[in-house]
């Protein structure tokens, strides 16, 4: 293998990981503050790119300001679900993440069937300004890659910032550490976990924009990224944003390395079988926080 | 407490009556006949029920099994387009003549890309007391539905699904018109040998197979790797991706460094589409050829952009490579206005499978099972039937004695009832993305001598 | 049996009511001949009602919240068919073989997990699922047999019924049916044994099981054994009633999650629960299917809302549901009859 390989595999990797990173954000979010899982999440994805790339092709939309866009549609479609559906069954006391995991895997059931039966089954993509590769040596890095990077970069650090810095941030840390004191102190878990999975759709409403330039859409293009959101919670934590960040690019790498050295089946293979390993021997993912006091 | 479990075995049997309901609607002649035949397990496909007799009804029925929902919802869509198109053609025209104009009536039912709901769908279907059926694109539907064929003894006239494991057993209900996987082999030879001429002093000798994981990739591209060496290739990669890689470019990088000069690929939509496009992205010079799949899709060079650009396919000869009978060309304007886009391979090769039942009814002069099964067996149409409008094929005839070849899936060996009359290209012909379009490059007999192909 | 007499009158009354159930089932399809598409229907509507009910032993009882009964059932089937079309071992020893070794292979692959939290066991499941469809899919041989890939396993069709080969439907029905009775009765004993006892108690809180000296492993290790061998011998039957096995199916998420979702939807940790759950959710997805061939996909948007319906205002599911609606009615009527006094 030469080592010029290994080398653009770990560039790919890192660009691409770190999209990875910014979709399992959203789903990593979710599950720290409120411990449950959208099923749906890779569908939620697909409704988001489906916006991006239309407005980008048919209304000539920059593809990344369709984030914007992204953001607004998909924050306001997350608040309403968690305030109709999701604090419904987080309230009833039942065991609200099996609850919620039935409700969102109907959801992505119907989101598939509804927008395959709207748009059909056919792939779309398209091609913006934003394309082409930058030359270092024998390494190709792609420009839409790198731009899609620093912007996952970004947001994640300005989510990081909201998250650590702000009045916003602070309930929602209170809140997922201890919903009963929280509302003690005053604190409206409720609204909290609205906004919660406001931000997390959000987030994944921005990463289908940083996808637009260079993947394509179609009703199942879902399935693509909801596993890998998975491992990226598992590896990175649950609710620790610098973690997903990490687990995103490390994904990527392994992914790029393993394909290089072992063909990308089995790659993926052994992804799985990792995964199942990182939830065995590291249940806090990778980077074990010290509890405080 | 026993209220409720009354009220549970009514629920229960309510739930069994419904399913009576779902199974029973619509007519259905007088039921199946269950024994059991005194012969053991046969390899012989000779139907164990009897040949069905359909009532007279107005119509003749002809069933449609396609995948309208699932992962080649898309496909089966187009198909059924072409099918549907064939159909109203010839009930417009006179109808069944030598049933007094009868109309054909389609009766269509989802498979939803799955085998086990193409069984149920099939067998609902028989009980819908079609004469023949017609489908079912996906190779896993149909190696688990043609058994069901032999054994109600319905003719099944296979559409697109390729593999060769279920063509197996001597019969006379299923029958393929189009090609299988196995036989690209002349073909090959034929293209390979141009490409080689087009450019004598740098011959290709290294190429890559790249396919879908999934049945119809690993199938498409097996004619290819049992000829490799034979023709003196070397296939230096070889993988296979899915339809949900989000990423190819390690395998565009290993594709590169392996100094490969041909890209034989087999994928689907999305992977080919990244696949494209990122062969672009990193320079690799390699000439990519498709065998179907992605490649084939109404927006593959709108979605691909610059990209596409000289990518070639080997594609099923369309009416709008040029070359169509002049019916068939004024047939495929129609389509396009009724439809939208321009006739592709799964509605042509709908075309020619739906024909074939209809030109199979007409002999048989009856709707009849069993005698529209004689009538395919014994088969024979050339070039110039209505049936090959649409398809580059050569004919209608079916191999019912049987054809042998270690390349075939099937435990036997053995192949029965493909349509033999495919020609040496096999109704392919090559195009190539030139200057945003698919242009005809071969055979130079459609570009007036002219190599034009840009390798 | 002595203990038949000593049964209440309403616990007669409700045997008596499953025996004229069974006996309707059992003649019903002999007597009138429904057509092979409804046989064909009825028999997958039992094979989901038997997964369903093979599920909610480990996840409905025991709490272990599987993802990937797929991989049983796949594991089953292909060791069936290899049995069968390699060795020549009837399927009917060849699905009690695959059965027991699923069952067994299960617990491997089930010990590790089990100390995860609930979530996590349910990924790392659906992993493992994944794993093995990748597996299967891409390579055509596996361990030096030759299973073909994606484009499936066939296995020759023909009438030996020592090898569970039938051209009719009728005797894959009674099979189906004879498998789910028994999953059902394994069910009920399981519930109203001490196994069962634990399995709910483990199911509610581990860890107060766990102090309780509930010995929590072994009991998982029990419900999952049980659960994977149901699932496995569920599976051989489908590779000898399909005489195909399609991996995308069987190792398909869509199949494994269904599964679940039937269970719970009926009602998970009861009885019934899950055969009412497959039964309705199968019956009407084939009903739409079938009606609305040309809606592409409506069968799945129907699928889904129900689903979103059901969890929103059923938690527990429908059958819980209807029976906490009908207990209300009963305790109405007798507080109104009581206050007339």
């Amino acid at each position: 293998m030469s080592f010029d390989l290994l080398v653009q595999a770990l560039i790919d990797g890192i660009l691409i990981g770190g999209v990875y990173a910014a979709i399992g954000l959203g789903l990593s979010i979710a599950y720290g503050v409120m411990g449950v899982v959208n099923w749906a999440h890779g569908e939620v994805l697909m409704v988001s790119l489906y916006i991006s790339i239309y407005l980008t092709k048919y209304a000539g939309f920059d593809p990344y300001l369709t984030a914007l866009v992204n953001i607004a549609v998909m924050g306001a479609a997350g608040y309403c679900l968690q305030k109709a559906a999701f604090n419904k069954l987080i309230n009833r006391g039942g065991v609200a993440w099996r609850d919620i995991l039935l409700f969102t895997a109907g959801m992505s059931m119907f989101l598939q069937a509804l927008f395959n039966m709207i748009f059909g089954a056919e792939v779309k993509s398209v091609n913006t300004r934003y394309s082409g590769m930058l030359q270092l040596g024998s390494i190709m890095i792609s420009k839409p890659k790198t731009i899609s990077f620093l912007l996952a970069v970004v947001c994640c650090a300005g989510l990081f910032f909201l998250i650590q810095k702000t009045e916003m941030g602070r309930s929602l840390r209170a809140t997922a550490q201890d919903r009963n004191t929280a509302q003690l102190m005053g604190i409206n878990a409720n609204q909290v976990y609205c906004l919660c999975f406001a931000i997390s759709l959000a987030m994944v409403g921005l990463s289908a924009a940083l996808l637009t330039p260079f993947y394509s859409v179609s009703p199942y293009v879902g399935a693509s990224f909801c596993f890998k959101s998975f491992i990226i919670v598992a590896l990175g934590g649950r609710g620790n944003i610098p973690g997903a960040m990490v687990a995103g690019v490390l994904i990527g790498i392994i992914e790029k390395f393993g394909g290089v050295l072992m063909g990308d089946k089995i790659a993926q293979i052994i992804i799985y079988l990792l995964f199942i390993l990182i939830l065995l021997v590291l249940p806090n993912g990778l980077m074990v926080r010290k509890k405080k006091g | 407490m026993k209220r409720l479990k009354k009220l549970l075995a009514a629920g229960v049997s309510l739930a069994m009556v419904l399913s009576l309901f779902a199974g029973c609607a619509g007519n259905k002649p007088g039921g199946e006949n269950n024994n059991p035949p005194s012969s053991p397990p046969s390899q012989q496909g000779d139907s164990q029920q009897g040949g069905q007799t359909v009532p007279e009804g107005g119509t003749v029925k002809v069933g449609v099994l396609l995948p309208m929902s699932g992962a080649t919802a898309y496909y089966g869509g187009v198909q059924y387009d072409g099918i549907e198109f064939c159909a109203s053609y010839i009930n417009q025209n006179g109808g069944i003549k030598s049933m007094d104009g009868k109309q054909i009536e389609l009766v269509l039912q989802d498979s939803a890309s799955d085998p086990e709901t193409g069984v149920s769908a099939f067998e609902y279907l028989i009980e819908q007391g079609v004469s023949a059926v017609i489908g079912p694109y996906n190779s896993t539907v149909a190696a688990a539905t043609t058994p069901l064929a032999i054994q109600h003894g319905i003719p099944y006239v296979i559409t697109n699904a390729t593999a060769e494991n279920f063509m197996g057993t001597a019969n006379k209900y299923v029958y393929r018109t189009n090609v299988g996987s196995t036989d690209g082999d002349k073909m090959w030879e034929i293209v390979l040998d141009y490409l080689s001429t087009v450019r004598p002093d740098n011959p290709t000798d290294k190429v890559a197979v790249v396919y879908d994981e999934g049945d119809w990739g690993s199938a498409a591209v097996t004619s290819w790797r049992n000829n490799a060496s034979d023709l003196g290739y070397e296939v230096v990669v070889d993988e296979a991706v899915s339809e949900s890689t989000t990423d190819m470019s390690v395998l565009v990088n290993k594709i590169k460094s392996s100094d490969c000069d041909l890209v034989i690929l087999a994928t689907f939509s999305a992977a080919t589409n990244l696949l494209v496009k990122q062969m672009a992205d990193y320079q690799c010079d390699a000439k990519m050829i498709g065998l179907g799949g992605g490649v084939g899709d109404l927006e593959f060079i709108e979605n691909a952009g610059a990209a596409a650009e000289n990518v070639l396919y080997c594609a099923p000869w369309v009416p709008s490579y040029g070359g169509a009978a002049p019916e068939a060309e004024a047939l495929a304007a129609d389509f396009e206005a009724k439809y939208g886009y321009a006739l592709t391979m799964e509605p042509c090769w709908g075309w020619l499978g739906m024909a074939t039942i209809i030109n199979a009814i007409e002999a048989a002069g009856s709707a009849d099972r069993e005698a529209i099964a004689g009538a395919l067996y014994s088969m024979d149409v050339d070039g110039s039937d209505w049936a090959l409008w649409f398809s580059g094929y050569e004919g209608v005839k079916f191999c019912t004695e049987g054809q042998t070849s270690p390349g075939y899936g099937s435990d036997s060996g053995e192949r029965y009832n493909q349509n033999i009359a495919l020609g040496d290209m096999g109704g392919m012909v090559m195009v190539q993305v030139q200057n945003g379009a698919w242009t005809i490059v071969y055979p130079t007999s459609y570009t007036g001598g002219a190599d034009i192909i840009v390798y | 049996m002595s203990k038949i007499s000593a049964l209440s009158k309403g616990q007669k009354t409700k045997l008596i009511v499953l025996a004229a159930a069974l006996v309707l089932l059992l003649a019903v399809p002999a007597v009138l001949d429904l057509g092979v598409s409804t046989m064909s229907i009825l028999i997958t509507v039992l094979l989901y009602m038997y997964y369903a009910s093979a599920w909610n032993i480990m996840g409905g009882y025991t709490g272990l919240f599987s993802l990937g009964s797929g991989i049983y059932i796949g594991l089953g089937a292909y060791i069936t068919a290899v049995l069968y079309c390699e060795l020549g071992i009837s399927p009917w020893a060849g699905i009690l073989i695959s059965g027991l070794v699923t069952g067994l292979l299960s617990m491997l692959i089930g010990y590790p997990t089990f100390k995860l939290q609930s979530i996590y066991y349910s990924f790392a499941t659906f992993a493992i699922l994944l794993a093995m469809l990748t597996v299967f899919k891409n390579f055509k041989t596996v361990g030096g047999l030759k299973l073909g890939g994606a484009e499936g396993y066939k296995i020759p069709s023909g009438y030996s019924p020592m090898n569970m080969q039938f051209t009719d439907k009728l005797s894959y029905y009674y099979i189906i049916l004879a498998l789910l009775v028994l999953v059902l009765l394994a069910s009920w004993f399981l519930s109203h044994s001490r196994d069962g006892y634990y399995f709910r108690a483990i199911s509610a809180n581990k860890d107060a099981a766990a102090s309780l000296g509930v010995n929590v492993i072994g009991m998982k290790l029990r419900a999952q054994f049980i659960s994977a061998f149901f699932f496995a011998v569920g599976g051989g039957f489908y590779c000898m009633f399909m005489n195909y096995i399609d991996p995308s199916k069987l190792f398909g998420n869509d199949l494994s999650i269904n599964i679940m979702v039937m269970c719970v939807v009926g009602g998970a940790n009861t009885l019934w629960g899950p055969v009412v759950g497959a039964g309705l959710m199968y019956t009407v997805n084939r009903v739409v299917t079938i009606y609305a061939s040309s809606v592409s996909g409506l069968a799945n948007i129907v699928f889904g809302v129900v689903l979103m319906l059901v969890v929103l205002f059923m938690p527990g599911g429908l059958l819980p549901f209807f029976q906490a609606r009908l207990e209300q009615r009963k305790a109405q009527k007798e507080l109104k009859g009581g206050g007339q006094g």
